[in-house]
């Protein structure tokens, strides 16, 4: 895993979602707003592809539509509470 | 000769007017050859901060699409993938083009919803390229005049500035059901056909005949194919008079509206204000609580469009049934309708309502407007004083108290010592006082407000008004119904809001008797031994057969 720059409570957690609604622009750019509020990293995976969860064009492009499985990793110091309020947004 | 179009239907109703036709935008990529990255980036800032500016003065899902160009255009990929194709020798412009065309092409690939969003990528381009070279976009047409406006396609920026009073209907050449020109349109109540081949030749000035409904369009139709038109827009009366009983006696006529977009539809349709301002929507499908300088603009969108008038601004009313993530409700509650819900939240602590009124008094101390604001689901005369008191103290001269629980009927004259006016919401009341859920259809006979029980609880108030000479209201769909208002009027309500598209029957009807003969309507409601019978004999004598 990535080095956060020296903070000791660091963690990383993934978790498979089954997505309520299609990843279009209201629940990517919720996404966007929330990792813009936290310093943790986000990343959602695919179908082998993967995009980075502060870019709401390459959440969009992964094209995922409603009861697709995605596989989603947070990392970062307030990693638990993120992947909570990811999993409200996607779920 | 009239010569048929056929696009898709992007927005229901049909209306028919005089075409305005924006040219389609110079290509401006090969503009400036002289534009450095340092341009471009400084101009993806500029294009960032317009759009979120935009989304503030836009309301619902044209909000959401402005905020998500706006993180699209700040999106780092782009910027990350721009640098890397500058240098590798591209000029920063076609870098920038490229890494657009990137994205663009990928969610096109995929069709359907993201397909579309395609064109908000164009846009950003656009957009982009013309703020870095300092070119001129093209900007909707200054008219005074109720036209059609026929364009390539309207970017959910340009859509923002359109005025509703004006345009009576919008075709584009490109663009399909989920565009963001169909979804404005659709919010404005417009009727449009979007991705419509031929549109931009059609001549400037010339009558066009436009069907939502059908996505057809009729270029210069036959008088027959006029007087198809179920109805035209334009023709709807709006009272150019203040509303005023036959004698003389004024009823105040507002609106209930949730932004400045409804807001500007109401004051075009002769609002003389706002009666009831929602702010939910500034705080549904939110992680954190909206700032106060975003909550400030808002507001002072919604006095702008009211700069003499008045504006009642309901603080937020939201409960356990549509929990925000930022309030902690400390466990599922079974009966939401009856629990922490509108002022009673301020039990979770105080910042909520402090930052929601600071707000409000910030906005107001830039405009004339008379600004009030009122708390929801107050039952007793504690809770309006406190509420008062939190008001003042944050700046706001007026405030006042929502009559939804039948507590605060029964007791309004306590209430007024306290407030400046009530405002009854009839529907909640309804819920409140025949303990009959609203979203029950089967229970639909008890929530009528002609139920003469809900007519007491709306006598009581308003003769303790009346006593304290102070101003109460009605908002809610009982003052939408021009029967249902000469009764208010008659049991001593001066002042109504309701959805903008009553309020020209609601006028007429008003205008059409004198007090004495509202008064014999409300005692004639009042006195009836069921809703269906008050309803049958005021219709029978009141002076109105409109709908």
């Amino acid at each position: 895993m990535e080095d956060d720059g020296g903070t000791k409570s660091s963690a990383v957690v993934r978790s498979q979602l089954f997505l309520a609604e299609p990843l279009h622009a209201r629940p990517a750019g919720a996404l966007v707003r929330l990792l813009g509020a936290c310093s943790d990293e986000l990343r959602i995976e695919m179908g082998g592809r993967s995009a980075d969860g502060r870019s709401i064009l390459s959440l969009m492009a992964l094209g995922a539509d409603a009861g697709a499985t995605v596989t989603v990793e947070v990392s970062g110091p307030t990693a638990l509470a993120t992947m909570a309020a990811v999993e409200h947004i996607l779920t | 000769m009239s010569r048929q179009l056929t696009g898709i239907a992007g927005s229901p109703g049909a209306v028919a007017g005089p075409a305005v036709i924006i040219a389609s935008s110079s290509d401006i990529r090969d503009l400036h050859k002289t534009v450095t990255l340092d341009d471009v980036e400084l101009a993806i800032t500029t294009v960032g901060s317009e759009l979120d500016r935009l989304a503030h003065t836009a309301t619902g899902e044209a909000a959401d699409i402005l905020s998500a160009q706006a993180m699209m255009v700040r999106d780092p990929a782009l910027a990350a993938s721009m640098r890397a194709t500058c240098q590798g020798g591209e000029s920063a412009p076609a870098a920038f083009s490229q890494a657009i065309n990137e994205f663009r092409s990928a969610l096109a690939a995929l069709g359907g919803y993201l397909g579309e969003r395609a064109a908000d990528l164009d846009d950003l381009e656009r957009r982009v390229l013309a703020t870095a070279s300092g070119a001129q976009l093209d900007a909707l047409p200054k008219t005074e005049q109720p036209h059609v406006l026929v364009a390539r396609d309207l970017a959910p920026a340009d859509t923002v500035g359109l005025d509703p009073g004006n345009v009576l209907a919008i075709i584009t050449e490109q663009g399909g059901r989920t565009s963001h020109t169909s979804v404005v349109a659709r919010g404005l109540g417009i009727p449009a056909v979007v991705g419509c081949p031929g549109a931009l030749e059609i001549a400037p000035d010339s009558l066009v005949l436009v069907d939502g409904d059908e996505g057809t369009v009729v270029v210069d139709p036959t008088p027959q194919q006029l007087r198809s038109l179920p109805a035209i827009r334009s023709e709807a009366t709006v009272p150019s008079e203040r509303c005023a009983t036959k004698d003389g006696e004024r009823v105040e006529l507002l609106a209930n509206v949730s932004g400045s977009a409804e807001a500007e539809r109401a004051a075009a349709l002769g609002a003389e204000g706002v009666g009831l301002l929602r702010t939910e929507l500034l705080y549904l499908h939110r992680q954190v609580a909206p700032t106060l300088e975003e909550q400030e603009r808002e507001y002072l969108a919604v006095f702008e469009v009211f700069p003499t008038g008045k504006v009642v601004v309901r603080t937020l009313d939201a409960g356990a049934d549509k929990p925000l993530p930022f309030l902690a409700h400390d466990a599922p509650e079974a009966n939401p309708a009856l629990g922490i819900r509108g002022w009673r939240l301020d039990v979770l602590g105080p910042k909520l309502f402090d930052d929601q009124l600071a707000a409000i008094a910030a906005a107001s101390a830039k405009v004339n407007t008379r600004v009030a604001v009122m708390a929801p689901m107050v039952a007793t005369a504690e809770e309006a004083a406190a509420f008062a008191s939190r008001a003042r103290a944050a700046g706001i001269e007026a405030a006042g108290s929502m009559v939804e629980v039948p507590a605060a009927a029964l007791r309004a004259g306590q209430l007024l010592e306290h407030c400046d006016f009530l405002c009854i919401g009839t529907n909640d009341l309804s819920q409140y006082a025949f303990a009959a859920d609203r979203g029950l259809a089967a229970l639909s006979g008890l929530l009528d407000p002609w139920q003469p029980a809900l007519l007491d609880l709306i006598r009581l108030t308003a003769a303790a008004g009346e006593a304290a000479g102070k101003l109460v209201s009605v908002c809610g769909e009982a003052a939408s119904d021009p029967l249902m208002a000469l009764v208010l009027v008659g049991l001593g309500v001066r002042s109504l809001s309701m959805s903008s598209g009553s309020l020209a029957s609601v006028h007429e009807a008003i205008g059409r008797h004198d007090l004495e003969q509202c008064r014999d309507l409300a005692a004639l409601a009042v006195g009836a031994r069921s809703a269906e019978a008050g309803r049958a004999v005021v219709k029978a004598k009141a002076h109105w057969s409109g709908k």
